[in-house]
C-alpha cells in the first residue's frame, strides 16, 4: 500500500464532464492534489490537464496502477466499467473513490464490496448530495427530533430544457442510450442521489411499488414511486416530472430537486440542490405554525462536491469509512433496480431480493436488453 | 384561431424535421456545419453555436448521435413532441401570455328556490349559511326527519341537500328527484358507489354530489388555468392531504387506524380525476394511524391521458397546529406539465400566509393571492356550491364533476382501500 500521508496524490480516472465538478476541490486543499489524469480521450485529457494545471497524464490505465506516487484513485469512468478498475487498483494498494452509481449489475457491485472488505485501502463511493449543505443540517435536524417522528419523505425531481448551460450532446446521448438498457437518467443515475439519500435519511428498505413512464422515447419519467422503510414507519416517495418548457436556474443541469420530510411534530423543506426554480431559502423548518428560513446556508450544488471529495483523505487520516460505504452503494443499487422492476411488472419488489437474473428477466418482459 | 394556427405550423415543422432526419448522416451534417459557421461567424459567444456546433460535430462523428435524434423525432408520441416544441415556443420565443380570469358570478334567479339540508356536520353549517345568504335560495328549516321519508318533508320543497349518510338511501334519494326535487348529496355520506349505481339513469330531476373542494375558489382558478393549457400537457398530479392536532376552529376527526381514505380531509379522488380525468391504474401503501403518533398513507396513480400520473399523500401529523377557520385540514397540490408548476396552497386550512396559488411557468412566476381578487375562505366553497345549488335546481350550468364522475371517485377511492394490501397494482375499471 501507499504511503498514507498527505497531502495524497490524486489519479483521477475518466475526466468526463462531472469531474470539472471534482477538479475545484482539490484546488487549495492541504490533504489531497491533483497529480495524474488518465482517459482514452487524449484531446479532452489535454483540454483538462491544461484547465486544471496538471502536469502529468496519460491514456494507459496501468501506468496510474503502476505509479507508486498515486496514492488515491478517482475512478470516474462509465458505470460498466467501474468494478475491473475498482478491483484492479484496491489490488494494487490505492485508496479508491468511485463515482456513483457503483455499477450496473448487483454482480459487480457485490464483487465490489468484497474487494473493498480485503483491501488494505480504503473505499467509497463519491455521492455528493449526502454532502450537500442544507441537506448535512436536514439531517441534523432530524435525528435531533426537531419534526418529531418521521411519517414521509418525498423527493421531487423536475427536469427541464432551458435555464442551465449547455450540456455536451456526447453526454446526453450517453445517458439517453443507457436508458435503453434499462438504466434511465431519472431513476437510476441521477436518481441514485434522491435514492442514496433517502436510505441516508431514514434507513433501509423493505419494499417499493410505483410507476414510471417513458417520455420522448429516452426518458423515464413521469414517474411516481413509492416505498415502505424497514426500521421506520415512515413511507417514501419519488414524483419524477419532465417539464421542458420550465426555466430552471443552474449553473450545472436544469433540475429542480426537493425533499421534504413529514414528521409527526413538523415538516423539513429543501427546495434547491442542482437547480433552482425559486426563490425559496433552501431549507425551511416547519414547526409549531411557525417556519424556520435558513437563509444563511451555503447552497450552490459544487459545495456538496467539494466537500464531499474533501471527506474522503480526511476519512482515510480519521481512519473512518467516508460516505458511502460499498455495501450502502450496493443497497443503492438494489433500491433503484427494485423500483424500476416494479414499475415494470406492475408489482411490489422487495430490494433485498433483488439479483441481476431477475432484473434481466423483469426488462426482457418489458422489451428492454440488460 | 391563433392555437389552430400554432398548432398547424408546429405540426408542419414536425413532419419536416421526421423526414429530415430520415436523411443519410452526410446530407444532414452538411447544411448543419454551414449554420454552425454562420453562427460561429456572427456570434462566437453566443449558445446557438454551441448547440448547433455540438449538434454538428456529435452527427459527424457518432452514429449513436443519429440514432438518438431519430429515436427521438420517430418514435416520441407526437403530443408530446409537439406540447414540448409549443412551451418553447410560448414561453422562451413569443411574448408572454395573461392569465386567465376566474368565472364570474351567475345573476341571481327572479323567485328564490327552497331548498331545506338534511344533517348536522359543519359541512350541512356551512351550507346553510350560504344557503341563508343566497338570493336565489331561501332555506327552509323543517324539523329533522329520523328517518328517509320523502312525506316528512315540506311538500314545496325544490331541492334538498344530504349530510346526513342515514338519508342517502337510493330508494329516499329516487322517490324525492320523482317528485322533482333536485337532490344533493354531500360527499361524505357515500360510502360506496353502490348508492348512485342503483340510481335509474337518467334522473328525474337533477341530481349532483357535492365534493366542496371542487368548488372551492383557488381549486376552481387552477382547474380553469390547467384546462385552459396554462401548464402544457400534464405530466404529474401530487395531492397531499394532512390531518393536524389543532390550530383550527374545531378540533380534527381522528382518522381510525385503518380503511381511512373516506376521512373528510383524503377523500381527495373527486379532486384528481377533476383536474386529471380519469385513472387507469393504482397502487398504495397505506400504514395505520395511529392516534399518538400518526402515521401516513400513499397511493400512486396512472391516470388515463397518456404522460400523466400522480401522487396521493395522507397525512396524520398528531402533534402539528394547521391554522383553521374550520378544522386542521391542509390541502396542498402541486401540478407539473409540459410548460412548467403549479401549486395550490389552500385547503379548508391555511398552514402559511403564501399565495394560495402559484405558478411557475416558462421564465415566470405568478402568484395569485392577495390583490388577485381570489376568495381563499374556505367558506367560499359553499357559497359556490349554494349557487350551483341555484343552477343545478333551474337545469342549467354544468357540475365540476357530475354523478358518473363521482361513481368512478368513489370506485378508485375503494380500490385504493384494497391496494394497500395487494403486491400488484390494480387496474380502474372504467
Amino acid at each position: 500500500m501507499s504511503p498514507s500521508t498527505p497531502p495524497f496524490r490524486v489519479a483521477m480516472v475518466g475526466v468526463g464532464d462531472i469531474t470539472m465538478l471534482h477538479a475545484p476541490a482539490y484546488r487549495d486543499f492541504d490533504l489531497a492534489q491533483l497529480h495524474l489524469l488518465c482517459d482514452r480521450d487524449e484531446a479532452l485529457l489535454a483540454r483538462r490537464a491544461r484547465q486544471w494545471g496538471v502536469a502529468r497524464s496519460t491514456s494507459d490505465f496501468q501506468q496510474v496502477l503502476a505509479d507508486t506516487a498515486v496514492d488515491i484513485v478517482e475512478v470516474n469512468t462509465p458505470h460498466h466499467l467501474h468494478r475491473p478498475m475498482v478491483e484492479q487498483a484496491l489490488a494494487a494498494g490505492k485508496h479508491v473513490a468511485c463515482q456513483k452509481p457503483i455499477a450496473t449489475t448487483v454482480a459487480d457491485a457485490e464483487a465490489m464490496c468484497q474487494a473493498a472488505e480485503g483491501a488494505s485501502g480504503a473505499f467509497r463511493v463519491i455521492e455528493n448530495f449526502v454532502f450537500y449543505p442544507p441537506y448535512v443540517l436536514a439531517k441534523q435536524l432530524l435525528d435531533a427530533g426537531e419534526i418529531g417522528e418521521p411519517i414521509s419523505i418525498r423527493f421531487k425531481l423536475g427536469t427541464s430544457f432551458f435555464g442551465s448551460r449547455w450540456i455536451p450532446l456526447k453526454t446526453e446521448i450517453w445517458h439517453l442510450l443507457e436508458s435503453e438498457r434499462g438504466r434511465g437518467q431519472a431513476v437510476f443515475d441521477d436518481g441514485y442521489h434522491k435514492l442514496s439519500l433517502a436510505i441516508h435519511f431514514l434507513g433501509p428498505i423493505a419494499s417499493v411499488k410505483g410507476f414510471l413512464g417513458r417520455s420522448l422515447r429516452y426518458v423515464d419519467e413521469p414517474g411516481h414511486l413509492i416505498w415502505r422503510y424497514q426500521d421506520s414507519p415512515a413511507l417514501g416517495s419519488f414524483d419524477i416530472a419532465l417539464s421542458p418548457a420550465l426555466h430552471t436556474r443552474s449553473d450545472y443541469f436544469p433540475a429542480d430537486e426537493r425533499v421534504e420530510i413529514v414528521g409527526s411534530r413538523g415538516s423539513l423543506l429543501m427546495s434547491r440542490c442542482t437547480g433552482q426554480i425559486c426563490d425559496d431559502p433552501p431549507l425551511v423548518l416547519v414547526r409549531d405554525g411557525r417556519r424556520t428560513l435558513f437563509d444563511d446556508l451555503e447552497a450552490d450544488w459544487q459545495a456538496s462536491f467539494t466537500a464531499g471529495i474533501r471527506d474522503f483523505p480526511k476519512a482515510i487520516l480519521e481512519d473512518r469509512q467516508s460516505l458511502i460505504s460499498a455495501r450502502r452503494a450496493t443497497d443503492i443499487l438494489r433500491f433503484a433496480l427494485a423500483l424500476i422492476m416494479a414499475a415494470r411488472e406492475g408489482r411490489e419488489i422487495i430490494p433485498a431480493e433483488v439479483d441481476d437474473e431477475r432484473v434481466r428477466r423483469s426488462l426482457q418482459r418489458a422489451g428492454r436488453s440488460w | 384561431m391563433r392555437r389552430a394556427l400554432e398548432w398547424l405550423l408546429l405540426r408542419t415543422a414536425l413532419l419536416a424535421l421526421q423526414l429530415a432526419v430520415r436523411l443519410p448522416r452526410p446530407l444532414l451534417a452538411a447544411p448543419l456545419s454551414l449554420l454552425a459557421g454562420l453562427a460561429g461567424r456572427l456570434s462566437p459567444s453566443s449558445q446557438a453555436h454551441a448547440v448547433l456546433a455540438d449538434l454538428h460535430a456529435v452527427l459527424r462523428d457518432d452514429a449513436s448521435g443519429l440514432q438518438v435524434l431519430r429515436g427521438v423525432l420517430l418514435e416520441s408520441r407526437a403530443e408530446q413532441l409537439l406540447a414540448t416544441a409549443r412551451g418553447a415556443l410560448r414561453h422562451h420565443v413569443l411574448p408572454q401570455e395573461g392569465l386567465p380570469r376566474p368565472a364570474p358570478v351567475e345573476r341571481p334567479a327572479k323567485a328564490p328556490a327552497r331548498v331545506a339540508v338534511l344533517g348536522r356536520t359543519l359541512g350541512a353549517d356551512l351550507l346553510r349559511h350560504a344557503i341563508d345568504g343566497s338570493p336565489a335560495l331561501r332555506l327552509l328549516t323543517p324539523d329533522a326527519p329520523s328517518q328517509p321519508d320523502p312525506d316528512a318533508l315540506p311538500r314545496d320543497l325544490q331541492a334538498l341537500e344530504i349530510a346526513d349518510p342515514r338519508f342517502a338511501s337510493a330508494e329516499f334519494v329516487d322517490t324525492l328527484l320523482q317528485r322533482g326535487v333536485a337532490v344533493s348529496l354531500h360527499q361524505g355520506c357515500l360510502a360506496t358507489a353502490d348508492m348512485l349505481q342503483a340510481l335509474p339513469d337518467p334522473h328525474a330531476a337533477p341530481l349532483r354530489v357535492l365534493c366542496p373542494q371542487l368548488h372551492h375558489p383557488p381549486a376552481v382558478l387552477l382547474q380553469e388555468l390547467l384546462r385552459d393549457g396554462a401548464l402544457g400537457e400534464l405530466a404529474s398530479l401530487r395531492l397531499r392531504a394532512t390531518v393536524g392536532r389543532g390550530g383550527g376552529r374545531l378540533p380534527p376527526l381522528p382518522p381510525p387506524e385503518r380503511e381511512y381514505l373516506a376521512h373528510p380531509a383524503f377523500d381527495q379522488f373527486p379532486l384528481l380525476i377533476w383536474l386529471g380525468g380519469e385513472l387507469a391504474r393504482l397502487t398504495a401503501y397505506l400504514h395505520p394511524m395511529h392516534p399518538e403518533r400518526g402515521g401516513q398513507g400513499l397511493v400512486s396513480l396512472d391516470f388515463a391521458a397518456p404522460g400523466l400520473q400522480g401522487l396521493l399523500e395522507l397525512a396524520w401529523t398528531p402533534q402539528t397546529e394547521l391554522r383553521s377557520s374550520h378544522r386542521p385540514y391542509g390541502l396542498e397540490l402541486e401540478v407539473a406539465g409540459s410548460d412548467g408548476i403549479a401549486w395550490l396552497r389552500r385547503g379548508m386550512a391555511k398552514p402559511s400566509q403564501e399565495a394560495p396559488i402559484r405558478l411557475r411557468v416558462g421564465r415566470q412566476e405568478r402568484l395569485v393571492g392577495q390583490g388577485s381578487g381570489l376568495d381563499e375562505r374556505w367558506r367560499a366553497a359553499y357559497e359556490a356550491a349554494a349557487r350551483d345549488l341555484a343552477q343545478l335546481i333551474r337545469g342549467r350550468g354544468q357540475r365540476p364533476l357530475d354523478p358518473a364522475g363521482c361513481i368512478k371517485a368513489l370506485q378508485a377511492r375503494q380500490l385504493a382501500e384494497r391496494a394497500g394490501g395487494e403486491e400488484e397494482v390494480l387496474v380502474v375499471v372504467g
